[in-house]
């Protein structure tokens, strides 16, 4: 358990740098969501709470309890604190154990362009187009959040999804990365029911849209795919090959069976 | 002649555009081009989207009508500017559409918190979204919470099965008597109830063994936490039938809950004829506490009718509790606990007993009248370490009662008095530590020790005494040593536990002395495994039992081996079911062969042999949960065959029930199925349950000769509250229930099968600060010869944060009789009894 720690750690200080200000831009509308999510196969949806800031050029879906994870060990690695503390900071904050770590910045870092970063292990990073997603219109409308929001569906890489979208608020974006229709998608069901997105609070605040600058591993949509099949199918190895260290024969640790993960869009 | 060749060629325009189905044109604003403005085609006036498109780089678009489809109107649309609608009929090929620039109005909104969330085995349940306004404890929201349930007696389930523990804030002040703060905190005060499923209290043992149990944890609001809180409510009325008595009630309470501090102290007096005491009742049985002893005789008690016991209660109850809990600088828990009670009970009732396991069945007629005074006090202190190494935890407990009763009662038509003194008294220790080791290993030892001494006196039909006296010891000791192997956890369990009871009797018919002493000494290996889905635990315990009864000494080995399957295949699912084998040694309370009167008519006569039974019990539990739905399920069975069963053989003389062990032995089949889904709906606020429940029992009497009986018991009910409106909210329940005892025999001595109804309808009408309150219950029966009953409440108050003022009238209709008829497994009762009568109150409660 100590060498897994000690991996951990190394893990942690070797990747990770002070957050830094990126590009910015200011927050005209921030959209709370509560998703519904499947992350294994086998499991039940678990409800995440995630945030959508527009801003003038950029926007922003992202889980504001994990970040705010972030900086808690980032502020505790600064100041030399040790991982009790750390955990019972967390605990102050009544943060949630990370469970939705990506982040999706639309028209970032250039127009028509999508950045999303995760971790798993390390942090990483991909960059691609904002292809138009092929959006039909259906009949049918709905009340979401108090807006009247209009019905459409498309396919976005294997997965069908429905969404309710209001031309009250004319702006081309949605959760995740659902974007592309007249007006803002408040409400998003993926056909399987694996996952689900649903305003619940639409609010005005003062704040700016920071892409969070750290040492990401560049990966393509693919390979992270691919990353994220590995971990979960070893994570111990996994850990092991990311801090580059030799995994000592005679560690015995047991971890959950492996599940297979549940993914929001496939890579082909 | 001009405006007609212009009209004609924008005529012809338009149609080409209309056939065409295409629009083109640019978008601008400021005078620059838009890029990713939306234009939009509506059709049915403007009602529906038909399709749209986003403009490129310069502004530009080029939008078709989707085939069959009429389009009537352009939208053009981008933050930062305003809307513009073009009709379908002035859109010009090509032009460009000036959009103006305007702020975009964002209409801010939050819609709700989620009502139940879940991570890991924690369910959160939002208060608020639970609550209604009517509700003023906590135990009133938790009714509402779909998966949890509030039994009459206090007691709380979750999905079927009742908690093991009850947190405040993480914190168990109350132990087992959780209903002070259930019924006494504030629905206001509570932010979330949390329900910590699989839930095992010693921290040491997580991971190694497991529990199906769950626990509850309120969490409170920031404003109730860290400073000191009370209440002050005072009522006083009179009746306003069969005489004015005074009528009264009062509530004080004072709370503190801090991170090392907590502390809830209440003291209640209610002559209104509410179960305060229930309040200050043990609720859990899971404590691992030390075994205490049962004496033979009871205060005089008429019983509790089918009914609403405020109805029948003639009470006058005090009753003062205090608890603390201090958390030690090392995090350990240090808590005090102390209280006592004192109820004067008035008790009436005409009573007709056909008693069914008597040959040629006879029927004794009383008409009691008497008063059941209460008296009791407790203490408990207890020290408690509890981390992820060492368990450690000694709880010092004390209990004294001093009951009496006194009364009259007109049996067979002949007057006799009635009295009865039942004492008890008893002190135990309880210790146990378990030390986590390196490599997965634990070690544990506990022990208990429990004196009880039960002294009492009984006056019978016949106005002559008998006088008791029990005293008892119970004592065991218990170590086990636990490893891994594998992926298997392996306990070796070694324990001895022994009591010693002395009977001394002394009535007319008899007078002496018996002792009895059991000791066993067993031997529990056991294994258990769990990985994702499946949790099995299995154990075969070897132990040697042996009893003394007088000069009578037996040895046995026993066997009891048990095995539990658990298993969670998905979030939503979760079953368990098992089986287990255990033997049960009959106490000298059970076979003393002295002839001891229970009350002033009952004897029984136990065999003088050192019994015991042995039982088989198979189960099975299934439950499903749908948090975000707010749906849960649970449905459990259980089978026990209970073998060893010594049959009585009951006589009836001058209307003294004599109940005397035979020597023939029998055995005895239960089955229960129960069932319950519960549904909340959030708009409107409206949850809604419905529940049943059979039993089954086929056991023997000894009649002429055994004779085989079953009884059957089937219940049904419902129950839904809604809140349509801030100012409006309802609550309704109903319950059927079913039971028939058939001598399997002689079908004509069977007792008729008994249909009772009872119907709840509470509606809430909360205008403001006001809160009209009107009740309405309704008890109806099968039987004709009985009769129905309806009551109806009506109370105003008008409720703020810190205060509320109220006048109620209670039973309006003035209902004063109540008579049912009732069936046991060896009696038919029919009953009549004494209703409270009309009353009203005024009610005062101050927040502090």
């Amino acid at each position: 358990m100590r060498i897994l720690c000690c991996v951990l750690s190394l893990l942690s200080f070797s990747i990770t740098t002070a957050q830094a200000k990126g590009q910015e831009d200011t927050v005209t509308i921030r959209v709370e969501y509560e998703s519904h999510i499947r992350r294994y196969e086998e499991d039940s949806l678990q409800i995440a709470y995630q945030t959508l800031d527009i801003g003038d050029r950029t926007s922003k879906f992202y889980n504001r309890r994990y970040e705010k994870n972030l900086e808690i060990q980032d502020s505790m690695r600064d100041s030399n604190a040790s991982g009790k503390e750390g955990i019972e900071e967390r605990g102050k904050n009544n943060l949630p154990g990370i469970s939705v770590s990506y982040a999706v910045y639309k028209n970032y870092p250039h127009k028509d362009e999508l950045t999303l970063t995760d971790y798993i292990a390390v942090h990483y990073r991909y960059t691609e187009p904002m292809n138009g997603i092929s959006w039909t219109l259906e009949n049918g409308d709905s009340v979401v959040c108090g807006y009247r929001c209009g019905k459409a569906s498309a396919v976005l890489r294997g997965r069908k999804w429905t969404v309710w979208y209001t031309l009250d608020i004319p702006v081309s974006d949605g959760p995740w990365k659902l974007h592309g229709l007249p007006g803002l998608i408040l409400k998003a069901d993926e056909q399987k029911g694996d996952f689900s997105f649903e305003a619940i609070s639409i609010t005005k605040p003062h704040g700016r849209i920071v892409f969070n600058e750290r040492k990401y591993q560049k990966c393509t949509p693919k390979q992270l795919q691919e990353e994220k099949e590995k971990f979960e199918a070893s994570k111990l190895d996994y850990l092991f090959k990311m801090a580059n260290v030799q995994k000592p024969k005679d560690l015995k640790i047991k971890l959950a069976d492996p599940k297979k993960p549940c993914l929001m869009e496939y890579y082909r | 002649m001009r405006n007609t060749l212009v009209a004609l060629l924008t005529l012809c325009t338009t149609a080409s555009a209309v056939s065409a189905q295409t629009f083109t044109g640019r978008v601008a604003g400021g005078g620059k081009p838009l890029k990713g403005a939306a234009v939009t085609l509506l059709g049915s006036g403007g009602q529906s989207m038909l399709c749209f498109v986003l403009t490129g780089t310069a502004g530009e678009f080029s939008i078709s009508v989707p085939d069959g489809k009429k389009a009537d109107a352009l939208l053009f649309s981008h933050l930062g500017y305003a809307r513009d609608t073009i009709p379908v009929s002035s859109f010009r090929q090509g032009q460009t559409v000036s959009l103006t620039e305007q702020a975009l109005r964002i209409k801010e909104i939050r819609v709700r918190a989620p009502r139940i969330s879940e991570s890991g085995d924690t369910l959160s349940y939002m208060a608020n979204s639970f609550r209604q306004k009517q509700d003023r404890s906590i135990a009133d929201v938790i009714r509402k919470m779909p998966g949890l349930h509030v039994n009459g007696d206090g007691t709380i389930e979750y999905q079927g099965t009742q908690i093991n523990k009850f947190y405040i804030e993480g914190m168990d002040v109350l132990g087992s008597k959780y209903s002070q703060a259930s019924e006494n905190i504030s629905a206001d005060k509570v932010k979330a109830v949390q329900v910590i499923r699989n839930h095992e209290p010693v921290k040491v043992r997580r991971g190694i063994s497991f529990s199906d149990q769950a626990a509850l944890n309120i969490v409170l609001t920031d404003d109730a936490k860290n400073v000191w809180q009370g209440t002050a409510d005072i009522g006083m009325g009179t009746a306003a039938q069969q005489g004015t008595d005074l009528m009264g009630d009062t509530r004080l309470t004072a709370m503190m809950f801090a991170r090392r501090l907590q502390s809830i102290s209440m003291y209640k007096y209610d002559n209104t004829g509410k179960d305060i005491i229930k309040e200050v009742a043990d609720r859990l049985t899971h404590e691992d506490n030390a075994p205490t002893e049962e004496g033979m005789l009871r205060n005089i008690s008429t019983g509790t009718p089918s009914l609403e016991a405020r109805r029948t209660t003639f009470n006058n109850s005090h009753a003062l509790a205090t608890n603390w809990l201090f958390k030690t600088k090392g995090g350990n828990d240090l808590r005090l606990q102390a209280g006592a009670l004192h109820d004067k009970s008035d008790q009436r009732q005409r009573r007709e007993t056909f008693y069914t396991d008597v040959t040629g069945g006879t029927v004794t007629a009383e008409d009691v009248e008497a008063v059941a005074r209460r008296s009791e006090m407790w203490g408990e202190l207890t020290y408690k370490v509890n981390n992820n190494r060492t368990y450690l935890v000694n709880t010092l407990k004390g209990y004294a009662e001093a009951n009496r009763s006194n009364g009259k009662s007109v049996l067979n038509g002949k007057t006799v008095g009635e009295s009865v003194k039942p004492r008890k008294r008893y002190v135990s220790d309880t210790f146990g530590m378990t030390r986590r080791m390196s490599g997965g290993r634990s070690i544990s030892v506990s022990s208990y020790l429990s004196y009880n001494s039960l002294p009492g006196s009984l006056m019978l039909a016949d106005s002559t005494w008998q006088r008791l006296r029990l005293q008892s010891v119970h004592w065991g000791a218990e170590t086990c040593f636990r490893h891994r192997l594998g992926s298997l956890h392996v306990t070796y369990t070694a324990s001895a536990k022994g009591r010693h009871q002395k009977l001394e009797a002394m009535n007319e018919e008899h007078c002496g002395t018996d002792m009895y002493d059991e000791m066993e000494t067993r031997l529990t290996p056991s294994v258990s495994w769990q990985d994702n889905i499946l949790k099995v635990r299995v154990s075969i315990p070897v132990a040697w039992l042996t009893r003394s009864l007088g000069t009578t000494r037996r040895s046995t080995l026993i066997t009891d081996p048990s095995i539990s399957i658990s298993a969670e295949p998905t979030a939503n699912w979760q079953a368990n079911a098992g089986y287990t084998c255990s033997h049960t040694p009959a106490g000298l309370t059970e076979t003393s062969p002295m002839p001891i009167f229970t009350d002033y008519i009952t004897m029984r006569q136990g065999s003088g042999c050192p019994d015991y039974t042995r039982s088989h019990a198979l189960s099975g539990h299934i439950a499903y949960k749908n948090t975000i739905k707010g749906l849960f399920a649970s449905a459990y069975a259980t089978w026990i065959y209970t073998g060893g069963i010594r049959l009585g053989r009951s006589t009836l003389e001058d209307g003294i029930y004599r109940n005397k062990a035979t020597e023939t032995i029998s055995g005895s089949h239960l089955m229960n199925i129960y069932a319950r889904i519960a549904k909340s709906f959030s708009r409107p606020r409206l949850n809604a349950g419905l529940s049943a429940f059979h039993t089954e029992n086929r056991y023997s009497l000894m009649l002429e000769s055994v004779t085989p009986c079953r009884m059957k018991s089937t219940a049904l009910s419902a129950d839904i509250s809604i809140q349509p409106a801030e100012w409006l909210s309802a609550e309704a329940k109903s319950h059927m229930s079913i039971t028939g005892q058939e001598n399997r025999r002689d079908s004509r001595l069977s007792s008729p099968t008994q249909r009772s109804f009872s119907h709840e309808i509470n509606l809430y009408v909360m205008p403001g600060n006001w809160q009209i309150e009107w009740r309405n219950e309704m008890y109806h029966s099968s039987d004709g010869s009985v009769s129905a009953n309806f009551f109806s409440d009506l109370s105003v108050s008008y409720r703020k944060k810190t205060y509320e003022a109220g006048l109620s009238i209670d039973n309006i209709f003035g209902n004063d009789k109540y008579d049912r008829r009732t069936i046991t497994t060896t009696q038919r009762i029919y009953a009549v009894s004494r209703l409270r009568p009309r009353c009203a109150m005024l009610h005062v409660a101050l927040s502090l």
